[in-house]
């Protein structure tokens, strides 16, 4: 049962990454990929590295305990830098697409 | 080691992340800016995030772990850089 569980969360790791992937491939816009490559590798992350904390919670304990660890260092990183890039990039001048209905950032004065 | 019946499992978790690596490769080589080629950067870490944790599974080797969480902070570290290599650059 555990095995199964194990396995079915490698393999949702795996339609997380390719979904991003896909989504990279086909939105429009800067932002649009940028949401959808951070959100879906976020839960990527969650399920291959909860997968290996299952994994070895029996055998090795202290494993398991640091794939919780970097899992909550990971968690903790991945929208910093996505905030990051995505402000980078609107300071950099990159225009959101047409049908984009709210730019409430282009009101603030900044820079 | 995990089992033969949810073999399937692991082995369409490695045709996912290929195909997956072809659609990266494809943003990587015609992003219209840098700052998509960095998101895709950032995806391509993640996925190899993901296969070096699968493969400490399939090897049932603990030493992986490590391996994960360097290159968890790297690839934040590369991110940061790149966001401030993209915000200092002049606009034209």
């Amino acid at each position: 049962m555990i095995d199964f569980l194990i396995s079915f969360l490698i393999f949702l790791s795996g339609l997380f990454i390719l979904l991003a992937a896909l989504g990279l491939k086909r939105f429009p816009d800067l932002y649009c990929r940028l949401h959808a490559s951070s959100m879906a590798s976020s839960g990527a992350k969650i399920c291959s590295m909860g997968a290996a904390c299952l994994y070895f919670w029996n055998s090795h304990f202290g494993v398991s305990i640091k794939f919780i660890c970097s899992l909550i260092f990971i968690l903790t990183t991945a929208p910093l830098a996505a905030h990051l890039i995505a402000r980078a990039g609107y300071k950099r001048g990159i225009k959101p697409c047409d049908l984009t209905a709210h730019d409430d950032y282009s009101k603030v004065t900044t820079v | 080691m995990l089992d033969l019946i949810q073999g399937f499992f692991v082995d369409s978790f490695f045709v996912f992340i290929i195909l997956a690596l072809f659609l990266i490769i494809n943003r990587l080589r015609l992003g219209p800016t840098l700052a998509d080629r960095v998101v895709a950067l950032d995806l391509f870490s993640t996925l190899i995030l993901s296969a070096i944790v699968v493969a400490s599974l399939y090897l049932s080797d603990s030493l992986y772990s490590d391996a994960a969480l360097i290159l968890g902070i790297v690839s934040f570290m590369g991110t940061v850089v790149f966001a401030r290599f993209i915000e200092d650059q002049e606009n034209d």
